[in-house]
């Protein structure tokens, strides 16, 4: 600032004190007809009192610690936090927990965890699930505990039906004498959890920065043990901005280990297994790691048994010849004695109901063929949601974690096995072997069908991606139901990264999400993440793409444009059709192709690379190597397809 | 079962040769009502099927008796067709255009599809 400018600067202590100055006697005789004036609007105000001066004047008496907090209590929760090696922490910003926020950032340095920024609860939480499913570990998500949850609930019911640790905490301001008016009021409440107590494992709501200690580790051991799943902390606002109070310690976490079937059931089935003449196993969420990809095919050797993979996970190599997934349900009408691990629906897997007008059941398995159970989820259910599936009568009830309790079933087997039961054994894997080169050839043959159609074939498309990613170190972070299985058909999944499962609870928007969260954990592994993304699922959650390219999350996501949502057309139809009427109307309410949608340009718009639409199968390679060379370079990048239905 | 298996092979020499494009008029008209009815949604725009909604019917399909037989009186899980939402001359422009369609390449032929 300049002398001439120091000199007109209004400086309210010289002003004041100069105009008390200069005022002297005459204030008080000249106020009142000065007052007038000004309250006519025809005059200058009046000076002020001299008790005013001397108010505005005086130093100032305020404490620090009415302005100041040193040693907030969010900076507690962040060594917390830290003692658990969270790397991420999912947000979308909110002001109740709006302590923990700037403890993160600036107390913690956004360094482990870090901060992504995203920009709808669903997608946070979704992040957390594919994420975990990469590395074993939960994600941190952070959200407002009402209108956020509520948002997020979805991703949380998909994390509990997909059993995946996640946890979410979730802000609020408890003491309604602490709540600023207005929308805080709105965005408080007395039971925060309730909104998701059904589908989560546990929740809690600390009174204080110890209990929170606790209570955060306490919920991250609940969340990783099996059955796995989701946990919910409800964080007090006051308590992350008051100072710190007392001396609040941070305990040691320990794993509770995963639990193992029982000795007494894992040798009963062991024993039925080893005396089976046609022995199958049938899995789903069996390998939570790489490990229970390792011992499934240990097993399946030992015992010379084909597995059926429902695919809830990658656990069984496509390759190995005992992989006999496409041969399913031939095997389990042909079995004696069937071991299910980790299966979410044991029942739907030995019986076929039909809908029809009057619903029926058709057994797949023989009436005869023993039923083995192994799973977790018989020590933890809730009643509330009815993702359990249908009750199943079987003969030996393992109740214990499936890769947990392989080992001593491995064990088992190895010790039944006798010099005539390892003679059918190995009979029975010189068919398999056969029957597995078969399967490979009809599978390919599947391939060819409509190969040079357009729309394209999603077996075309699969091919053509293949072609490109046999060589990269790759990792598809999608759900294959959709497009027929056909990386399992025809790629080489053999590592447990290769294939992640599905959304769990089906919610839409689950795929995208989940995607986001896995190609984020695989960056950090040196790998590329594949997604073949289904269009409306991505329409529910369009904002993960900003996500994407604002954190240089290496994601390749071909978008698989049917232009509508084919399973409820098929629904619609399915009643259309029982009606004997309209069946040529079930596009009303289910397809979005009229305007059709711009990927590209939606994808461009949040900063990630596009191109499209194809719709000739001709130029997928060239299109799809571009691309691919986007997301190898460490950004993410979309390509329309324009596909065939399924 | 024989008898089904002695039709398939009699209607794999009605298939079309690979590489074969344009439809006749009783296939263009098929191929429309194929759509129209949502018979694509199960079964693929060219009747590829698909491992979770229904299996390939094209390429070729089966003989036109068999073939009506169970769009009326489904087996399975297939919703029936009746001739109330789909005429006898309507289905037979699907078989028309399913009966049209070109046999697919040999895997053998295509790189994307070697191991």
């Amino acid at each position: 600032m300049g002398a001439k400018d120091k000199a007109h600067s209004l400086n309210r202590r010289t002003f004041m004190t100069a105009a008390l100055a200069t005022s002297g006697a005459t204030v008080a005789s000249s106020v009142t007809a000065q007052q007038s004036a000004a309250v006519r609007g025809n005059g200058p105000l009046p000076p002020p009192s001299a008790a005013a001066v001397a108010k505005e004047s005086a130093p100032i008496q305020q404490r620090d610690d009415e302005f100041f907090v040193r040693r907030a209590g969010s900076d507690f929760m962040v060594d917390v936090i830290k003692s658990t090696n969270v790397d991420y922490v999912a947000t979308t910003a909110g002001s109740s927990f709006r302590g923990l926020h700037e403890s993160i950032i600036n107390y913690g340095h956004n360094i482990k965890p870090e901060m992504l920024t995203v920009l709808h609860e669903e997608i946070a939480l979704g992040m957390g699930q594919g994420y975990a499913k990469v590395t074993g570990k939960p994600l941190l998500a952070c959200i407002h505990g009402t209108v956020g949850l509520q948002h997020g609930s979805m991703a949380i019911y998909n994390a509990w039906c997909d059993r995946v640790p996640l946890i979410c905490i979730a802000g609020n301001t408890m003491d309604a004498a602490m709540r600023r008016t207005g929308v805080e009021w709105t965005h408080s409440v007395q039971d925060c959890a309730t909104t998701v107590r059904d589908f989560t494992k546990w929740d809690d709501q600390p009174v204080s920065l110890q209990h929170f200690a606790e209570s955060f580790l306490r919920a991250h051991k609940i969340a990783m043990t099996p059955p796995m799943g989701p946990v919910v902390l409800v964080v007090d606002s006051e308590l992350q901005e008051r100072e710190v109070e007392g001396a609040p310690f941070v305990p040691k976490l320990v794993r509770s280990s995963a639990p193992q079937g029982d000795a007494g059931s894992v040798i009963e089935a062991a024993r039925l297994l080893v005396g089976a003449t046609t022995p199958v196993i049938l899995v789903d969420r069996l390998a939570r790691t790489p490990a229970g990809v390792d011992l499934l095919v240990e097993f399946a050797e030992a015992l010379g048994a084909p597995v059926v993979d429902k695919f809830g996970r990658m656990n069984m190599p496509n390759r190995h010849y005992l992989n006999h997934s496409e041969r399913g349900r031939e095997l389990i009408q042909e079995a004696d004695v069937i071991i299910g691990i980790e299966l979410t629906d044991f029942w739907g897997t030995v019986n076929q109901f039909r809908d029809r007008v009057h619903r029926d059941v058709i057994p797949a398995a023989k009436e005869t063929a023993k039923l083995i159970s192994v799973t977790s989820q018989d020590l933890f259910l809730k009643a509330n949601y009815q993702d359990f599936q249908r009750f199943t009568s079987v003969d030996v009830a393992v109740s214990g974690d499936g890769e947990a309790t392989l080992p001593s079933l491995i064990e088992a087997v190895r010790r039944e096995m006798n010099a005539g039961k390892a003679d059918l054994a190995d009979a029975r894997r010189q068919k398999l072997k056969a029957a597995f080169v078969e399967l490979r050839h009809r599978a390919k043959v599947a391939a060819t069908y409509a190969w040079d159609a357009s729309p394209v074939s999603t077996a075309r498309l699969h091919a053509e991606l293949w072609e490109l990613l046999r060589h990269e170190n790759w990792s598809l972070v999608s759900d294959a139901f959709y497009t027929n299985f056909w990386p399992q058909r025809l790629w080489d999944i053999k590592n447990h990264h290769h294939y992640l499962g599905n959304s769990g609870g089906y919610g839409i928007g689950g795929n995208l999400s989940a995607a986001v969260g896995a190609a984020l954990a695989n960056r950090d592994q040196g790998r590329i993440s594949i997604n073949i993304q289904g269009d409306g699922d991505l329409m529910a959650v369009p904002a993960s793409l900003w996500t994407l390219a604002r954190h240089k999350v290496p994601l390749l996501t071909i978008v698989h444009n049917n232009g509508g949502y084919h399973q409820e057309i098929m629904h619609v139809q399915r009643i259309a059709d029982r009606r004997q009427r309209g069946v040529d109307r079930c596009s009303i309410g289910t397809k979005f192709d009229d305007p059709s949608i711009s990927y590209v340009q939606l994808a461009k718009s949040m900063g990630v690379k596009a191109e499209g639409p194809v719709d000739d199968p001709k130029d997928l390679g060239a299109v799809l190597k571009r691309a691919l060379d986007v997301v190898k370079a460490g950004e993410p990048a979309l390509v329309d397809v324009v596909s065939q239905p399924r | 079962m024989m008898r089904i298996v002695t039709l398939l092979v009699l209607s794999l020499s009605l298939a079309r040769p690979c590489g074969a494009q344009e439809l006749t008029p009783p296939a263009q008209d098929g191929e429309r009502v194929f759509r129209q009815k949502g018979c694509y949604e199960c079964h693929g725009l060219q009747g590829q099927g698909s491992l979770s909604t229904g299996p390939r019917i094209g390429m070729p399909p089966l003989p036109f008796n068999l073939f009506t037989e169970l769009v009326r009186r489904p087996r399975n899980v297939m919703p029936a067709y009746s001739s109330a939402v789909l005429s006898d001359a309507e289905l037979r422009a699907i078989h028309s255009y399913l009966l049209s369609l070109p046999k697919p390449p040999r895997w053998s032929e295509l790189p994307q599809l070697r191991d």
